[in-house]
């Protein structure tokens, strides 16, 4: 029987339920990669919001490169940013590409990164209970190396 | 009496004790942390000052008379029972560089364990260590770090 605007939960291959779908199917080759809509976190204060990334199809993560002087470069790995947003939607605090995940090639289901929204900080401390989105960015500076390919991200309850 | 947080969380065990970063070659490795409750998702790290903190990260020269400052960052190795890697997160975590007065958290982040199913023994991680990564010349003060089970 169907019944009418009924919806399966999703969950991760584990039976992990999903409680947001963060980006469904984001094609990452875009400059800059865009930021996710507002994330509604009712749970961030538990500690226990954790965020994963996944690769749908195969996915190539560029680096973040500095030119040195005379030559060469320094390339480190790509990042994630995290920005905390009260009821109204303003910014209360951003924590800079505090997550960091490997450069390489993954293929379609493997997981690139996983990380907790943190609570401890010092500053989100003082913000305790003020805190009502978050917006998740994925950093790509570079330009100047391929990256290819479609992620899903999920907030998940662990 | 157990260790707890301010917050009341208690430490589940010490990974640094009053690490002091202008003494201590890095990276700081910390001793071998048995992790038999890494496959719930749970553990946590927090990284605190201990007194007055600052820490910084290498300098890269980036023209003729510039340089761009990085900022430190900790890695995670993870062990099986015999003590062998199995795999490493060389950079997992970024700490801002900066100054930090006492009591103030540095970063806090989970112990990623999802990723393992997609690594060859990734399901015999026993053991992790902790490796802070910054610049010994530039960095002042004691960091205490903890494990947490939330």
């Amino acid at each position: 029987m169907d019944i009418e605007g009924a919806e399966m939960a999703k969950a991760l291959y584990d039976g992990k339920h999903i409680e947001t779908v963060v980006f469904d199917g984001l094609d990452i080759s875009p400059f800059p990669t865009p930021e996710s809509e507002f994330i509604e976190v009712p749970h961030l204060y538990t500690g226990r919001l954790k965020f994963i990334l996944i690769a749908r199809t195969e996915v190539k993560i560029s680096g973040r490169d500095y030119a040195l002087y005379p030559s060469g470069k320094y390339i480190i790995w790509s990042s994630a940013t995290l920005t905390y947003f009260n009821k109204n939607k303003q910014s209360l605090i951003v924590l800079n590409c505090f997550n960091n995940y490997p450069i390489g090639t993954y293929p379609a289901g493997k997981i690139i990164t996983e990380f907790n929204l943190p609570i401890k900080y010092s500053e989100l401390r003082d913000l305790t209970n003020k805190a009502y989105y978050v917006k998740i960015k994925l950093i790509h500076r570079n330009t100047g190396y391929p990256r290819s390919g479609l992620v899903d991200g999920y907030i998940i309850y662990e | 009496m157990p260790n707890t947080l301010k917050d009341g969380t208690q430490v589940d065990q010490v990974i640094f004790n009053e690490l002091d970063l202008a003494e201590t070659n890095p990276p700081a490795v910390s001793e071998k942390i048995a992790v038999p409750a890494l496959y719930t998702g749970r553990l946590k790290v927090v990284m605190v000052a201990y007194d007055a903190v600052s820490i910084h990260g290498q300098e890269l020269q980036t023209g003729q008379s510039e340089t761009t400052e990085l900022d430190p960052y900790v890695g995670i190795e993870y062990l099986d029972k015999n003590g062998s890697t199995i795999t490493e997160k060389e950079s997992y975590a970024t700490i801002p560089k900066g100054n930090y007065t006492a009591g103030k958290y540095l970063c806090e982040f989970s112990i990623p364990q999802r990723f393992l199913k997609d690594i060859e023994n990734g399901n015999k991680v026993s053991h992790i260590k902790i490796k802070l990564n910054y610049v010994k010349a530039t960095s002042t003060g004691k960091v205490n770090a903890y494990l947490l089970w939330i």
